[in-house]
């Protein structure tokens, strides 16, 4: 005789997971810059604020690449809709082991909140992921190499890094620098019912004053892309 | 005469939550000193250390104060001691004092040092007297020659202080605003990156072919290369 078990269907975990609102896909960041000259300073200044301070930061230099998906035929329409849907595929380069990474990320939302509220999506996925979405019809839209340090404070997430061209006639050691500074990026992924870490990120970006101003900027007000 | 009472009641008042709040701020510390150690931040001893040092300025201010009465100008005169423990004194004291008697006032009013500092303080008179007032005279200019110097090299250590901290600020800057915007904005629409910006309108046949064997992603990636390389050929004043 069958015993009345009720197993949930993997389905049901997610579906009732989303309902309640505890999917850790919301991101809190803040973002700033700092001149190259200035680096070695906010490098050390991190280094004493973040954990493991007792060993050199860790490095990463990753290559990322830009597909968007969206139906090309249409004609241009303005806002989000007519843009697409960005697909951000990132390889590190230096660990060629690694699986890849297919990050989603959400057009910040609109509120008074601390930092910038963004949806946010990271899957670990396989080498071939690339023709993947160029099956499913997503067009390459730009990319770019990124090369820094990664540091963790709790759950918050510390990456300083310098973001370089790709182009023709660029060898992988001679790449074309972006700016003159290097990006620093305070971000902590939480659900939508916690707001509270925001707080923790904002603490730590008044620490880093005034050699970095982390401030919470919307990158589509910055002007037309 | 009432006036200068109520004048000495207000200013004790005031003094003792002065002190009060010391204490708190202390115990505070000690607590998470305690119980963090060194697992705690930083800046969060820091701000503890901050905030004693700003109680105890706002206590001797309040102490140098003209409208302060000069408390040593003020007797404290037990006038009658009882063995008895008393609970509103043990409240008043938080437990250290039970009782106002003959073990303890002694030590609670006194205002002289404790007898055995006070012997060798005495002790140290008499070998004054004793002393040569010429070698007194020598030694007492020494002293202030090895004085005088140190207040030279703490002086000297100053000024290069602070005109370090004052080239600190005047040093330019750290980070640029329009730099973060363009890296935001880089980074976000991957606006600097496009190689192949296309004009308005209908868009020309960009070289669409699809390369034939891509399997890794380093392919694809010199697959977009040659792209480029068709995109520039095509329009050249596309950057």
């Amino acid at each position: 005789m069958a015993l009345p078990v009720n197993i949930p269907h993997a389905g049901e975990t997610i579906e009732s997971a989303l309902k309640n609102q505890i999917v850790p896909d919301q991101e809190f960041l803040l973002q700033g810059s700092v001149l190259d000259t200035s680096l070695p300073v906010v490098i050390d200044r991190l280094r004493g604020l973040c954990d493991n301070a007792d060993i050199p930061p860790e490095t990463f230099h990753d290559h990322e690449v830009v597909y968007i998906l969206k139906d090309f035929n249409a004609p241009a329409t303005p806002g989000p809709a007519g843009q697409g849907v960005m697909l951000r595929v990132r390889r590190a380069v230096d660990h060629p082991e690694l699986p890849y990474q297919l990050r989603y990320v959400g057009y910040p939302e609109i509120g008074n909140y601390p930092a910038v509220l963004r949806n946010c999506l990271d899957v670990p996925v396989s080498s071939n992921v690339c023709e993947f979405l160029q099956e499913l019809g997503a067009k390459l839209d730009h990319e770019f190499m990124a090369k820094g340090y990664i540091m963790k404070k709790g759950r918050i997430k510390v990456t300083i890094f310098k973001m370089y061209k790709i182009g023709a006639g660029m060898s992988k050691d001679n790449l074309e620098a972006m700016t003159m500074s290097h990006l620093v990026e305070l971000s902590v992924l939480t659900t939508k019912t916690d707001m509270t870490v925001a707080e923790d990120l904002r603490n730590l970006a008044d620490q880093l004053k005034p050699l970095v101003q982390l401030e919470r900027l919307d990158y589509r007000r910055l002007g037309p892309p | 005469m009432q006036r200068e009472e109520r004048a000495l009641d207000v200013a004790l008042d005031v003094i003792l939550q002065r002190v009060v709040d010391i204490k708190g701020s202390l115990q505070e510390l000690l607590v998470k000193m305690e119980r963090e150690g060194e697992q705690v931040d930083w800046p969060s001893y820091l701000n503890s250390f901050s905030v004693i040092s700003a109680q105890i300025y706002t206590l001797m201010k309040l102490l140098k104060n003209d409208k302060t009465p000069i408390l040593r100008n003020f007797l404290t005169l037990p006038l009658q001691l009882n063995a008895e423990s008393d609970e509103k004194l043990l409240l008043a004291t938080e437990g250290r004092v039970p009782s106002f008697s003959h073990d303890f006032v002694p030590n609670m009013l006194r205002t002289k040092p404790e007898p055995d500092v006070e012997q060798r303080h005495l002790a140290l008179e008499a070998k004054m007297a004793q002393a040569n007032a010429d070698t007194a005279l020598k030694q007492i200019n020494v002293h202030n020659k090895v004085v005088k110097h140190v207040m030279d090299l703490v002086n000297t250590a100053r000024e290069e202080w602070e005109t370090e901290t004052a080239s600190r600020t005047n040093q330019p800057q750290t980070c640029s605003v329009n730099e973060t915007h363009a890296l935001i904005a880089a980074l976000g629409t991957g606006k600097g990156f496009k190689i192949r910006t296309q004009p308005p309108g209908p868009s020309p046949t960009m070289p669409q072919q699809p390369p034939p064997q891509i399997t890794t992603t380093s392919k694809a990636v010199s697959a977009v290369k040659t792209n480029i390389k068709a995109a520039n050929t095509i329009h050249p004043y596309n950057r």
